[in-house]
């Protein structure tokens, strides 16, 4: 719904790029339909066949257009004659050999022109095809050769081929000409006589008949290109005179009944005649067929079962124009005489029409309403004014007829949406043609007004009605166009309904209606409405100046542009326009407490509202007007139920940031509102008595707690100022809370932390007991909790938290040792979301720590090793790696202590063992737990690295510099510990192309270094692995992934002849690290790391014997494969080859017992 | 809705001009040459960006065998403009006749009227009133109507032909 901002850059864009596109395209197409010539600059032979590269690049070049056809006029005279030439010349030119991959230049130029006219339109393409005379018989041969090629197996031609020739056949029919004088070319008699049309038809003409009903049936757009063919066939003045439209028409009624021979059977085969039809039916002179092509269309319109006809959207279409052409037609000759005068006045045909139409606004298909809407709108036109304006007011009339008129509140739940667009829409059509009466204004403003505001929620709770507010701005904009300032100033605003009361005190109607539009341009959840309205109200300002109040400032104000956001149209524009004036404001803030505002269906609409109310109920204040917003608000609240989640969220909201804006200078009549706000304490329990999964989807509960805490704050600070001390409902409040605490929902342990310190401190100044927020409490029920399976009471964790420091003077002390000592236990809790909640609420107790509020060290040692803990969380359960997530608050956290540290006086120098975890967890596989570290290392631990995004921490050059401590010999022994345990996680097992940027920049520093310091470095990593082996048995496999790689890139191997460097030790690690394991990679893995291990002299004998005794007891084939290959590679003992290692082992024993003996000894 | 306002913003910026009687006019306004008209087209369509307009021109000949034809390009045209031979007195009455003709067409019911007295740059010929009463321009109430004298050879009141067909337009936009 957000993303159609774009819409105006993207048409800025195409302007910008049309003419380079169109350049291009210029350069394009010659080379595309012509051969170079060799000799001069002209253009040499035409092209016989097109590659398909070559002409989707051609129509690449065109698509952008669509939007904005009309940049393409100016060369749309250098661009379709090269088109046209090129294809004249083909057609004189012999082309027998079908291409194969390629398509033939017929195809090609066909499908160019057709998307030309698919962009701008094929009438003012058509102006552009060769008129002459002389080409017909060429075109028409190419047309019926798309026919005839289906007989061999050559490919059926596109269907643009058809459609563009058919095209250019009616152009051609233009001509003014006898077409005997043409062609004489004859078609075969059997298709002659299968067409039955009058003998003297020139041969011509029947063999644009023979096409043309070929094509009538297709169910491409060739069907709409042959009927118009063919009714422009039938209309000239030589084809008048054979009758050759009575045989076609006779033929087109006997289909569409069905009642001929060859009856059809799809769909299209009846389309084609009834759209023929339709073309017929505006004919004049033909009006002798009229009555009956009426009768018939009439029997199948009402007929119930005739399924076809009144089932498809696109036969119902055309009815409806079939019977509009009738009644425009049987209009406009009524004055004169003819055939149709008498069918006029015998039959009912016009009340029968229109009947239909106001029928079909109704129809549940779109199109059929789009059309019988104007159908309606042209008849009208035609109609004498007051036969017209009866029209208009059935129309207006039949708005209320499902829709209950009593009460001044629009209710549509009883509405018919579908018949409420299709109104809407005659009524726009017929002011856009300014048709009707400016009488009639009154009714229509009603309508339209109504319409604006239209909305209807479904039993699913999706929401319609957008069609007919859409419907309602092309109205209110015909309306504003076509109606004069003074046509529009005699409408009475008494007359008007369904608009609020502030509206009725205006004079005029013109700002009536400007209210609604920036409602509707402010408010509305779909974005094309908005900027409808926008542009009806740039409409209705401009046509009728000095009308509208500050009408310059409004329109720019609420601006096509601006209103694109939702929320930036609810809440910035909204207040900048309610800045104007009072009505406007007063109007804004009315409409935000309905459907469009507090009344949404989703909760982020309901919060812009919410903020939107708060900054209008400011706009009031600075009016000298203050509690207006407050007082609806809160009698909103009164009139909501409490089942009603989503209302209640958006009053409370609302409430809640209202009274957060009022904090300062506040008034009697202030404090008498806020007395009445603190009433809906009173009623909160029943909003919270039941958590179904709705209530919390709302957000009600977070609303609730808002609210509780911009009460507690501003009583606070009246009480700072000497006034107050009423009684408050301190039972309901303590219950409330109670119960938002008890909750683990996101949204309410958001608001917590501010919401339980504001009670706390009212609390203490009123000298009340702190209940369910004292310390004691909480540490109990947390500590009990955090035993449970479920997160229920995970508020009170958060709350301990945030109050920690509060209960006595800063973080010192019993209470507060306790209540720390209470979360960090959490981080130990069974539940891995309880870890998380813990890490979380003691993120809450370095908030307030300051300056002024020194943390006691035991404590703050108690939350660093919680903390620690938490970055160590590496539990994987049958949802994953669960500890990414306690890593990732843990390092919030983290950053939260460093900040805190950062502040200066009580600086105990940042913890090291968290500096250790979280330059680890910047070597981390995991991108969020990467990416998180990082941007914590680079802002507190001296990392130079700029941190953006994922990408940014993904190359080579990141972890080159991450690892870039590694560098120097160093005598800080954790820091290496923690970088190298970094690497095992991304350079040990990780997605490829983190696997390969981290190894790289690991080799690299790694091989450069002087021999004494990889000593070290190695020490430290076998150190790391053996404490891995037992600490965390689930990272020696990357471990030993690790160490293969870098067996594999002979670095190790440098210490080969080092007497300092324990090789055995390393070896037996790698030995036990798959003792008796059945975890197959991790085994390969030791196994590649043997092969790298017996490089070392010391080390080959034992290495051989470890990986012989492999071959012997292992009981997997597929290790011992393995084993025998590397045994191999590292002997290179011949015997081991040609033999099955799967097999069991006893049929080896034998080469094993004689390699055994030549490689270890006996 | 939004794209019907494009459209309409589009549509009205264009025009279908019914040009009926002399070629000529067209090839001069156009700035082509006047003395390559082809007779054996029949008709040609020229479009013209006049004060920002677009004007589609339909022109079709005068030539007696095409009159029965003229009705096929009568279809939205908002204006149609009739050229007068100012020095064909012989044939006024029948083109009066021809013209009134014209109107009762129901199909032309919406178009203004343009007349060009063509031939101005010769002598001794009619002069607007002479064909103001030859062709009863007063008694046609149905169309709004002007009459110009010009020339298609020298290209005399041609522009300001366009510039009545473009005014005319924007009178009956209402309020554009």
């Amino acid at each position: 719904m957000e993303s159609n901002e774009d819409d105006t850059d993207a048409e800025l864009k195409l302007v910008k790029a049309s003419a380079g596109l169109l350049s291009d395209l210029q350069d394009a197409l010659p080379k595309l339909l012509w051969r170079p010539s060799k000799t001069t600059g002209r253009r040499g032979r035409v092209h016989s066949q097109v590659k398909r590269r070559d002409l989707d690049y051609v129509l690449k070049l065109m698509e952008p257009f669509q939007g904005e056809p009309q940049l393409l006029d100016a060369k749309l005279k250098y661009i379709l004659p090269p088109l046209i030439d090129a294809y004249l010349e083909y057609l004189l030119r012999p082309h027998d050999h079908p291409p194969k991959q390629n398509l033939d230049l017929e195809t090609a130029i066909c499908i160019i022109i057709y998307t030309l006219c698919k962009i701008r339109g094929q009438k003012v393409i058509v102006g552009f095809l060769s008129n002459e005379p002389r080409h017909f018989e060429a075109v028409l041969q190419a047309l019926e050769n798309t026919i005839f090629s289906g007989d061999d197996h050559s490919p059926q031609p596109a269907w643009q081929v058809p459609y563009v020739l058919l095209l250019w056949v009616s152009h051609l029919l233009f001509t003014p000409f006898d077409l005997a004088s043409i062609s004489d070319k004859s078609p075969s008699a059997d298709e002659i006589d299968r067409i039955q049309i009058p003998d003297k038809t020139p041969p011509l003409a029947a063999r644009v008949v023979i096409v043309g009903l070929k094509y009538l049936y297709t169910s491409t757009k060739a069907q709409d290109a042959a009927s118009a063919m063919l009714v422009r066939l039938v209309i000239r003045p030589d084809m008048q005179k054979l009758s050759v439209a009575d045989s076609i028409v006779a033929k087109a009624l006997d289909q569409i009944q069905g009642t001929a021979a060859d009856a059809p059977v799809t769909i299209y085969e009846r389309l084609g005649p009834l759209r023929l039809l339709s073309g017929v039916a505006t004919s004049a002179d033909l009006a002798h067929l009229i009555p009956n092509i009426y009768r018939t269309c009439e029997k199948l319109a009402n007929d119930e079962d005739s399924s076809a006809v009144t089932t498809n959207a696109v036969a119902k279409k055309l009815t409806v124009k079939i019977f509009r052409n009738i009644a425009i037609l049987c209009l406009r000759t009524s004055t004169a005489q003819g055939p149709l005068l008498s069918f006029l006045e015998s039959t009912g045909v016009l009340e029968d029409v229109i009947d239909y139409l106001l029928r079909s606004l109704a129809d549940r298909d779109t199109p059929v309403r789009y059309a019988a809407a104007k159908a309606i709108s042209m008849i009208v036109i035609e109609l004498e004014p007051e036969m017209g304006h009866e029209v208009i007011q059935a129309v207006l009339d039949s708005f209320w007829e499902d829709v209950p008129r009593t009460g001044s509140k629009l209710d549509f739940r009883t509405a018919n949406a579908l018949k409420w667009h299709g109104l809407t829409l005659a009524l726009a059509h017929s002011l856009f043609k300014r048709t009707a009466s400016p009488e009639q204004l009154p009714d229509i403003i009603n309508a339209l007004v109504s319409a604006l505001q239209f909305e209807q929620r479904t039993a699913t709770g999706s929401s319609i009605g957008t069609n007919v507010r859409d419907a309602a701005n092309f109205g209110i904009w015909s309306m504003s166009r076509r109606y004069t300032t003074t046509e529009l100033l005699d409408v009475s605003t008494a007359t008007l309904r369904f608009v609020d009361e502030e509206s009725v005190k205006q004079t005029s109607v013109i700002p009536v209606l400007a209210i609604q539009l920036i409602l509707s341009a402010c408010l509305d959840p779909a974005g094309n409405i908005r900027r409808g309205s926008s542009a009806a109200l740039q409409e209705l300002t401009g046509r009728h100046p000095n009308e509208v109040y500050e009408g310059i400032a409004l329109v720019q104000i609420v601006e096509y542009q601006a209103v694109g956001l939702r929320r930036r149209a609810m809440v910035d524009v909204a207040r900048r326009a309610a800045v104007l004036h009072e009505m406007y404001s007063v109007a804004l803030v009315n409409a935000l407490l309905g459907w469009r505002g507090l009344g949404s269906a989703d909760v982020i609409s309901r919060e812009a509202a919410a903020t939107s109310l708060a900054q209008l109920s400011q706009v009031f204040s600075e009016r000298g007007s203050g509690v207006e917003v407050l007082d609806k608000v809160l009698y909103q609240l009164t009139q909501c139920s409490p089942s009603d989640a989503e209302a209640l969220h958006g009053s409370l909201l609302s409430l809640a940031y209202i009274i957060g804006t009022m904090t300062t200078s506040l008034s009697t009549s202030h404090r008498e509102h806020l007395a009445k706000a603190w009433k809906v304490v009173d009623r909160m329990p029943d909003y919270l008595s039941n958590f179904s999964a709705r209530v919390s989807r709302s957000e009600t509960p977070s609303a609730v707690s808002r609210l509780l805490e911009a009460l507690c704050q501003t009583e606070l600070s009246i009480r700072a100022s000497g006034h107050g001390g009423d009684d408050l409902s301190f039972d309901a409040l303590e219950s409330v809370l109670e119960r938002l605490l008890a909750r683990q929902e996101d949204s309410i342990l958001l608001t917590i932390p501010a919401t339980a310190k504001a009670v706390l401190q009212l609390k203490r100044k009123a000298g009340v007991p702190l209940g369910c927020i004292g310390a004691q409490t909480l540490w109990s029920k947390v500590s009990s909790d955090a035993s449970k399976s479920t997160l229920q009471g995970a508020g009170r964790a958060i709350a301990l938290g945030a109050l920690a420091g509060l209960y006595d003077a800063g973080l010192s002390g019993q209470k507060a040792m306790s209540a720390i000592m209470t979360l960090a236990n959490l981080t130990e809790a069974m539940n891995v979301d309880w870890r998380i909640i813990g890490v979380k609420a003691l993120q809450y107790v370095f908030e307030d720590a300051g300056e002024d509020r020194p943390i006691e060290p035991r404590i703050l040692e108690q939350i660093v090793q919680a903390v620690h803990r938490g970055m160590r969380d590496y539990t994987i359960d049958e949802r994953g790696d669960v500890g990414s997530l306690v890593r990732l608050q843990a390092i919030a956290c983290a950053a939260s202590i460093f900040n805190y540290n950062s502040l200066g006086s009580f600086s105990i120098g940042a913890p090291e063992i968290l500096r250790d975890d979280i330059t680890r967890l910047s070597l981390e596989k995991l991108d969020r737990v990467r990416t998180a570290a990082a941007h914590c290392r680079s802002k507190w631990l001296g990392f130079e690295w700029t941190v953006m995004d994922l990408t940014s921490v993904s190359t080579y050059d990141y972890f080159t510099a991450a690892l870039q401590p590694l560098q120097t010999p160093s005598q800080d022994r954790k820091l290496e510990t923690a970088l190298l345990e970094g690497c095992i996680s991304c350079a040990g097992i990780s997605a490829e192309p983190l696997l390969q940027a981290s190894r790289a920049a690991l080799t690299d520093i790694l091989w450069n270094l002087d021999d004494p310091v990889l000593l070290t470095h190695l020490t430290t990593f076998t150190a790391n692995l053996k404490t891995l082996l037992t600490e965390l048995p689930s990272s020696t496999h990357p471990a030993l992934e690790l160490l293969a790689f870098l067996l594999a890139m002979q670095i190790p191997q440098r210490l080969a002849l080092q007497p300092d460097f324990k090789w055995l030790n390393l070896l037996s690690i790698v030995q036990k690290s798959h003792h008796k394991s059945n975890d197959l990679p991790k085994i390969f893995a030791a196994v590649q790391a043997y092969r790298g291990l017996a490089d070392v002299p010391s080390l080959r004998r034992e290495v051989v014997k470890k990986l012989m005794s492999m071959l012997r007891t292992n009981p997997y084939p597929l290790v011992r494969i393995a084993v025998a290959e590397t045994l191999f590679v590292v002997t290179s003992d011949e015997r081991l080859m040609g033999r099955d290692w799967a097999a069991p082992v006893p049929r080896n024993r034998d080469v094993l017992m004689e390699v055994e003996r030549s490689q270890v000894g006996a | 809705m939004l794209s019907i306002l494009r459209k309409a913003r589009l549509k009205d910026k264009e025009m279908r001009i019914l040009m009926l009687g002399k070629t000529t006019i067209v090839k001069k306004i156009m700035n082509e040459d006047v003395n390559s008209v082809s007779p054996t087209l029949g008709f040609i369509i020229k479009t013209i960006d006049y004060d920002g307009y677009k004007l589609n021109i339909w022109d079709v000949g005068g030539q007696k065998t095409l009159r029965t034809y003229w009705k096929n390009y009568f279809e939205k045209t908002d204006t149609l403009i009739w050229v007068v031979d100012s020095t064909d007195r012989e044939r006024l009455d029948d083109c009066r006749t021809e013209l009134h003709g014209l109107l009762l067409q129901e199909r032309l019911m919406g178009a203004s009227l343009l007349v060009f007295k063509n031939k101005n740059d010769v002598s001794g010929c009619m002069n607007v009133d002479d064909i103001r009463e030859g062709l009863r321009l007063d008694s046609i109430k149905t169309h709004k109507w002007h009459i110009l004298p010009c020339s298609a050879i020298d290209g005399q009141n041609l522009q300001e032909g366009l510039q009545w067909v473009v005014q005319d337009a924007k009178d009956r936009l209402f309020l554009y």
